[in-house]
């Protein structure tokens, strides 16, 4: 008796082979490797909620006082949740697990797509090199020193060593200028969102500050670590090759590719010239929740979220439309404050007497829907401080439960180029070259140069700059770290916002604490610690020393 | 047929010196019997009764006696005198000659080595009709079952033979419905005649590869050479829940919940934070309580027993035939049953059809045709009231406030912003839409058996199936409106909420999966006794091929609600539903042999091997061999017994030992290398969203069958012919080969670059199966007891793991499913005892935190280091049952109490699926006061720990509204519970007419009462003993009280 057929090939999936014979399937794999950047879209890693690390910040205030929407104010003001067992601020595994199957495509590219010509192997290789370089900026952003993986390992090869600060980046820096060597500059309408040359120099360029900034301010004061930290005496050199990549950008620039924008549309247009790496969405199937997550609640009644809102601490810092300070001393600026300010103001902030889709929003205490609430136990899903978060928000949606959110999210702006370029350069001892940068960004923000002569002031202005310009972005939690000033102006201090009560015809702002707790941010967290699931399992690494 | 052609010629030849005997078999009720064996003493010349218990035989002048026998009863030997012979027989308390069901043929009790146990159709049919799997608890020995929900057609038990063995894939036994593998939950208990359970090896070993887990057999009933006989079973039942906890009313809700929020200011004060306002005053609460609340936000509602509460309604009819002639016999049944949720607009309807046929074509052919068709319709509401289901309605309805009106003051419902979103537990049940799933199954069989004619005993039989099941589902989901506040609110109104809970525009899903069969099994059977010895062999090749698939799709935004197709959903791109689809395969063969041998029927010897082939093994590993040899001495029947043969009349010694194999890998194909696609796009590349393809685990080339090396010894006995029975069989199995993955066992940092299936791991299992039975009758006083009690524990004897682990975390020498925590020693009492205290969570302790125990004494409480074992797997050790029936004239009466102990249950702690949440350690709703913003149960305030309260059992009062340390929510002790139950699962009273009431037309007309989990003694009080592992709410298991009539014609 002969047996039947048993030996059925599998209905659901491809062999290995055929994927690399087939340029069209390598692209298919490829592409599936930049969903990764949707962890990180509108600043929502590491918290899980969008803009939630600006929320660890003096820039916004989330209004939640409960975990989940609110842990990140659990966060800002407990450093003692973050330890080994729970790291908070948690990449590492879904980190090294992009890694891994980025290795994996990078193995089978060189060792069974015999077919494909060798430029467009290098063009692989490089998109490849560029998502590993991303993925692992972040992982280095975090732990300082991370297991250094370059190829595919297997369980074989489970005990790896933590590398040294210095050769994270080092190694970071070395993946992106692969990607700006062999990616091309522009791509055809059908691979819009793909990786470019400009998108790997500005990434190594901010590599490079990062490197560089740790180098001239960690100086091994904040733990006893042995890979941590990276010897003052690179500073100089990684100023300068951030310097050098930032001016790779302003060439491409100056070829028509990247222009600064207009600021107030440039976020609700998905072509933006401002754009050097853009994550796209589309309805129904990719969309996300920007919109029903800031704004004010009756656009969306019962079920608007209002994670976070501006405090007045960001809301002060926007200067006059002719580029002086504002400030509540002055009683003339304190009885009209939201008027005659810069531009970008009026983009980012929604305050009270801001119009807004056909209507002008109350944001005194005498609005019980969408005017300020004291911060609290509750979920408040109003605004503590007086502001709604305006940057970001489609003012065209006007269905947002149904229609969600899908406008772009710019990893990567040619205004970052400039920031980094200027603070670069600035380092360097190039004043000139730095004002340079920074003065074209406040030109085509409307703002007169900048009036900062010497690097400290230089330094001064390009803070404030960044805070302004960038701010919901996801950068001002991680540029105090690299500056290590993060336990200083995060730590023992509560935020505020303004508190408008009517009086007469008027409006009276008192400015008002929002936070129920003092802030903390202790020397430790400047190195998160490697989780304990890595340590207890990677037998030839060691907890970073402090943890 | 060459037989009765011979005896024909027999008897015309001696019709003339011969008489025609005629007469009528009873039993003592004096019912007639059908079917029973009429043989002429010293003669080879037999026939059987008819429908009404009628025979007529011819009996020459050298024979006089007639035997009577029929299974259940005794045999009667009748000495004739006259033409008419009546007998009566008298029911028998031996089960010897009770015919049981064993893999791939039967056998006599008195003759089978393995560890066999049978159930027979009357013994089941004591419980109320519904999902059969519910029927066997405490039934059988060496069954253990857990029924975790309640839910109208998802009401499944888990069930386990022997406990389980291996801690990796299915741990569930396979089911053989006639000789092919088939589900039985939905068969009518009406058409089925046995179900027995293969425990050992040897019983086992020839279904190979699908053997490790047991096997059950279920046979359906097949037609009898007698007149046609009707039989009409209808029932109507009223079920409510066993047990669901009280929560607390409106103002004892505004109440407690101020209360907890002093103990939060407590809090907040000694961490450094402002004390926040308490939400309610005390007028509030007075106002509500005594009636004069004005405030349009409040009232008092109990939602929970709103949605649970009810009693509901099912019912079940069934109608059977059986009957036939020498030639051809025939079985059908129809048969429906209905039940009713006490959820609003949850019910399930199930209509089972049967016909097996059998017919002998000539002397050498005969054929079986059996052809099962049956229909399940499952209703649910559009949010599916599945224990599983995220936003639940239980979980709606445990956490939405009893502070509120059931409806605002413009007549919409209320609702709560709970953490998840806006909730309202009977707006989602009545208003959310619906889910309806049809699934129709065809099954066939067609059987061919053939006596090769030229070798006396060798038959061969070709066994082919084909099984169809397809299931369609709908699902409308529709927004639905309510007015909701949010928390903390406690002036101004609702306001309108359009989109509860995520639902934003009507959507139609449609999808539709199959699966067939297809089943080729032919083999040749050889029966032989020379002499003293008695020989069967068997030989067969089986052959299976599963093949399934599904696809979905749907429509959304419809401009017209009340057609609820596809064509009429809207046809903008931006609404529609991208379709899915997918195939699967599964193909397996074998070849079994099996040798059984008897000398004098006391000396009994066994042996079975098959040869399996599984596509889930790489062609290197894909053959496994799975021997199994047993013997059995029948004790009784040696010339030594003497007179002990008068109390122990029968006393079989028995043992067996075999190999079975598991083939549950982790991923299909886990020896390829391949690449899969998203089933959604994941990425907008060129304004387009692209799905991508990604690689599947690495192969392992390695693989191969995991074994299960099972020994099993054992007894029989009857004493005072049967009026005591024993049936005890202890176990041992040692698996090894367990096929499990490893990915627990590397570090992150390598990617997950592991293969998704290893042969890893060895664990055994051991235990013992008993059953006693009683059987007895005092005049017209029948009675029996018997009693089943099975015990099993595993244990792991190696696994994979991280030899980094302290030795009280190592899983390695503990049984499989243990429950890791940390070990509670009291609560701090104090802010001093707290400040100082240690926690593996974050955050500030406080006064009525548990206190963890510092296992390796380092001063520190860490998950690497102070978690342990503290409590047993879900499954119980232990299963008993004690079935006691009895019947006095036309009465008749059957409990039975069914038992389990040895099993632990967490109330909070690790998630397991239950609302949609798995491997996540927090809290639930039994666990923290006013978990995720909701209400509480009654018992839970009344024991949470205050400081009034220092000695509770559960920790700080809280309201939720202040970021505790998540500390309490880890793993640990605290929140694990006994939960050991004993139950009266069934009790059934019943009373026959007598006879001269109605028209003899009829020949039987019983009415019965019976109730289902009437009554639970155990530790938990307010939940029931079996509900799912730390949930938010779930279909509470169902009590039953139902009423009933048997009409046979």
């Amino acid at each position: 008796m002969g047996s039947c057929k048993i030996d059925y090939d599998p209905l659901d999936r491809y062999t290995d082979v055929a994927v690399y014979q087939n340029p069209a399937n390598i692209r298919s794999y490829i592409i599936g490797m930049y969903s990764e950047f949707n962890t990180f879209k509108f600043g929502s890693f590491p918290i899980g909620y969008d803009n939630a690390t600006d929320a660890l910040t003096d820039l916004m205030k989330y209004s939640s006082g409960v975990s989940g929407n609110g842990t990140v104010n659990i966060l800002a003001s407990d450093a003692s949740r973050v330890n080994a067992a729970g790291p908070q601020l948690n990449y590492w595994s879904t980190g090294y697990a992009r890694i891994r199957r980025l290795n994996e495509f990078l193995e089978g590219l060189n060792t069974k797509a015999q077919g494909l010509d060798e430029n467009s192997k290098l063009a692989f290789e490089a998109e490849a090199r560029f998502i590993r370089g991303y993925v692992y900026f972040w992982l280095v952003r975090l732990h300082g020193s991370v297991v250094l993986v370059d190829k595919l390992i297997g369980p074989n090869e489970k005990d790896n060593p933590r590398s040294s600060e210095e050769d994270c980046y080092k190694f970071v820096a070395a993946d992106f200028a692969f990607a700006a060597q062999y990616l091309p500059a522009t791509r055809d309408a059908a691979n819009t969102g793909r990786a470019t040359k400009g998108a790997a120099y500005g990434m190594l360029a901010r590599t490079w500050l990062y490197a560089a900034s740790i180098a001239e301010n960690d100086k091994k004061q904040f733990n006893t670590d042995e890979l941590t930290g990276i010897p003052q005496a690179k500073a100089q050199e990684y100023y300068t090759n951030a310097s050098d990549a930032a001016d790779e950008v302003k060439k491409l620039a100056a070829q028509g590719i990247y222009a600064l924008d207009d600021f107030a549309t440039m976020f609700t247009n998905k072509n933006s010239k401002e754009g050097l790496f853009t994550m796209y969405y589309s309805r129904p199937l990719i969309t996300h929740q920007q919109d029903l997550g800031f704004v004010p609640p009756s656009d969306a009644p019962g079920q608007a979220l209002v994670y976070g809102v501006p405090t007045a601490e960001l809301v002060n810092e926007f200067e006059m439309s002719d580029g002086s300070k504002f400030s509540w001393a002055n009683p003339t600026l304190a009885a009209n404050p939201y008027a005659n300010r810069e531009p970008r103001f009026y983009a980012t902030v929604l305050y009270n007497g801001s119009a807004w889709k056909g209507r002008t929003l109350n944001t005194t205490t005498s609005d019980v829907i969408e005017g300020i609430t004291e911060y609290g136990a509750a979920e408040a899903k109003r605004t503590v401080t007086g502001y709604y978060a305006k940057k970001f928000l489609d003012q065209s949606n006007t269905n947002i439960i149904v229609n969600k959110s899908d406008q772009s999210w710019m990893e990567m702006r040619y205004a970052e180029v400039l920031l980094i370029d200027a603070e670069a350069k600035t380092k360097i001892n190039n004043i000139g070259g730095a004002k340079t940068s920074l003065n074209e960004l406040r030109t085509k923000r409307g703002l007169p140069n900048t009036p900062s002569q010497t690097a400290p002031e230089m330094m001064t202005a390009i803070e404030h700059e960044r805070m302004v310009e960038l701010a919901f972005e996801g950068h001002r939690y991680w540029d105090l770290r690299r500056w290590r000033k993060a336990h200083i102006v995060l730590n023992n201090i509560r935020f505020t916002g303004h508190r408008g009560t009517p009086a007469g015809t008027g409006v009276t702002y008192q400015t008002v604490t929002v936070d129920n707790a003092n802030r903390q941010f202790t020397p430790a967290l400047y190195y998160i610690p490697i989780p304990l699931d890595e340590t207890l399992k990677n037998n030839a690494i060691t907890q970073i020393k402090g943890w | 047929m060459s037989l009765m052609l011979c005896m024909f010629c027999f008897n015309i030849a001696a019709f003339s010196q011969s008489k025609v005997v005629t007469g009528t078999v009873t039993d003592k009720s004096n019912l007639p019997i059908p079917g029973v064996s009429v043989k002429v003493k010293g003669s080879s010349r037999a026939t059987v009764t008819d429908g009404t218990g009628k025979y007529s035989i011819s009996l020459d002048a050298n024979h006089t006696a007639l035997v009577f026998s029929y299974l259940g009863f005794a045999p009667k030997e009748v000495t004739v005198t006259g033409v008419t012979a009546n007998a009566t027989l008298d029911e028998s308390n031996s089960q010897l000659d009770e015919v049981i069901v064993v893999g791939y043929g039967t056998q006599k009790k008195s003759n089978v080595i393995g560890s066999v146990a049978q159930i027979n159709s009357a013994d089941l049919k004591q419980a109320p009709t519904m999902n059969i799997t519910n029927m066997l608890a405490g039934r059988l020995p060496g069954i253990t079952t857990v029924q975790s929900s309640g839910r109208p057609g998802a009401d499944d038990a888990t069930i386990r033979v022997r406990g389980t063995s291996t801690y990796a894939g299915g741990q569930g036994p396979t089911v053989i419905v006639d000789g092919v593998e088939r589900s039985f939950a939905q068969l009518d208990p009406n058409e089925i005649e046995s179900i027995s359970v293969l425990k050992d090896a040897v019983s086992s070993a020839v279904y190979g590869l699908q053997a490790a887990n047991g096997i059950i057999l279920v046979t359906t009933k097949r037609g009898k050479s007698m007149s046609p006989k009707v039989s009409y079973d209808g029932a109507i039942m009223q079920n409510s829940n066993t047990r669901f906890p009280k929560f607390l009313d409106g103002p004892d809700y505004m109440d407690w919940f101020s209360r907890a929020e002093t103990l939060d200011n407590d809090y907040r004060i000694n961490v450094g934070m402002d004390p926040s306002p308490l939400t309610y005053n005390q007028q509030q609460i007075d106002a509500l309580r005594n009636g004069t609340n004005t405030n349009p936000l409040f009232g008092n509602t109990d939602w929970v027993g709103a949605l649970l509460d009810k009693k509901s309604l099912s019912q079940n009819h069934g109608i059977t035939v059986r009957g036939g002639t020498e030639k051809v016999r025939y079985f059908s049944s129809v048969g429906y049953l209905g039940q009713d949720g006490v959820v609003e607009n949850t019910d399930f309807k199930r209509f089972n059809l049967r016909t097996n046929v059998d017919a002998e074509l000539n002397s050498i052919l005969s054929v079986a045709f059996d052809l099962n068709a049956r229909m399940q319709n499952t209703t649910t509401p559009g949010i599916s009231p599945d224990n599983t289901a995220y936003m639940n309605p239980f979980y709606q309805a445990v956490r939405t406030l009893p502070n509120m009106p059931m409806y605002a003051e413009n007549g919409l419902p209320t609702a709560y912003q709970s953490n998840a979103g806006y909730v309202n537990p009977l707006a989602a049940v009545s208003q959310s839409g619906y889910q309806k799933g049809e699934t129709n199954v065809f099954q066939s069989n067609l059987t061919f058996n053939v006596k090769v004619p030229w070798v006396e005993g060798l038959s061969a039989k070709v066994l082919t199936s084909f099984d169809k099941s397809a299931t369609e589902n709908k699902g409308w989901l529709t927004p639905y409106q309510l007015m909701g506040r949010v928390r903390g609110q406690t002036s101004g109104n609702f306001t309108l909420i359009s989109n509860p809970p995520g639902i934003t525009v009507n959507t139609l899903r449609q999808s539709y999966s199959q699966n067939n069969r297809l089943t080729f099994q032919p083999s040749l059977n050889y029966n032989k006794t020379i002499g003293d010895h008695t020989f069967t062999v068997l030989a067969l090749y089986e052959w299976s091929r599963r093949k399934s698939n599904v696809f979905s799709t749907g429509a959304r935004n419809f401009a017209l609600s009340d057609l609820q197709e596809i064509d009429f959903g809207s046809s903008a791109t931006n609404d529609f539903i991208s379709p899915t689809g997918n195939s699967d395969i599964q193909a397996r063969n074998g070849y079994v042999g099996r040798i059984n041998y008897a000398f004098k029927e006391k000396y009994l010897f066994e042996v079975a091997m098959r040869a399996d082939a599984s596509l889930n093994f790489p062609p290197e590993g894909r053959w496994g061999y799975f021997p199994g040899v047993g013997l059995g001495w029948v004790a009784s029947e040696e010339a030594f017994f003497g007179n002990l043969k008068n109390t122990v009349s029968f006393l079989k010694l028995k043992a067996t030992y075999g190999v079975l194999g598991k083939d549950a890998v982790q991923t299909d194909f886990p020896y390829l290398s391949a690449f899969q696609l998203n089933t959604n796009p994941v990425v907008v590349i060129g304004g387009t969203p692209l799905a991508a393809l990604y690689t599947a685990s690495p192969p392992n080339r390695d693989l191969t069958w995991e074994r299960h090396k099972m020994t099993n010894v054992g007894f029989q006995a009857e004493l005072w012919n049967g009026k005591f029975g024993v049936d005890f069989d202890c176990f041992y199995t040692v698996v090894t080969d367990v096929l499990t993955g490893r990915g627990s066992l590397y570090p992150p940092s390598l990617g997950g670059n592991v293969p998704s299936t290893f042969n890893d791991g060895i664990t055994d299992n051991r235990g013992f199966d008993l059953q006693l039975r009683h059987k007895n009758n005092i005049g017209k006083f029948n009675y029996s007891i018997t009693g089943n009690f099975n015990w099993a524990r595993n244990k792991i004897i190696l696994i994979n793991e991280n030899q980094n682990l302290p030795a009280w975390q190592k899983r390695t020498g503990r049984p499989i499913g243990e429950k890791l925590g940390f070990v509670v020693d009291g609560f701090y009492q104090n802010w001093e005892e707290a400040r100082n205290g240690t926690s593996p969570s974050a955050g500030f302790l406080a006064p009525g935190y548990f206190r963890y125990k510092d296992l390796n004494g380092d001063g520190r409480i860490t998950r690497d280091a102070d978690m342990t074992f503290v409590g047993r797997s879900n499954l119980p050790e232990i299963m008993y049952g004690l079935n006691l029936q009895a019947s006095y004239g036309g009465f008749d009466f059957s409990a039975l109490f069914q038992g389990a102990a040895l099993s632990s249950l967490a109330l909070g702690g690790l998630y397991e699926g239950s609302s949609g949440t798995s491997g996540i350690e927090d809290n639930s709703p039994f666990t923290k006061t006013f978990y995720g913003y909701g209400n509480s149960p009654y018992y839970l305030v009344e024991q949470s720990w205050t400081p009034d309260n220092p000695n509770a059992k559960y920790p700080r009062l809280t309201s939720g509204g202040v970021s505790l340390s998540p500390h309490n929510a880890n793993q640990n002790s605290g929140f694990i519970i006994k939960n050991d139950y004993l139950r009266l699962k069934t009790i059934q009273l019943g009373y026959t007419l007598p006879k001269t009431v109605f028209n003899s037309k009829i020949d039987r007309v019983r009415f019965y009462v019976s109730g289902f989990n009437l009554f639970t003694w155990d530790k938990l009080k307010y939940l029931d003993p079996e509900m799912p592992n730390v949930n938010n709410g779930f279909y509470p298991q169902q009590k039953m009280i139902s009423g009933g009539v048997n009409l046979t014609f």
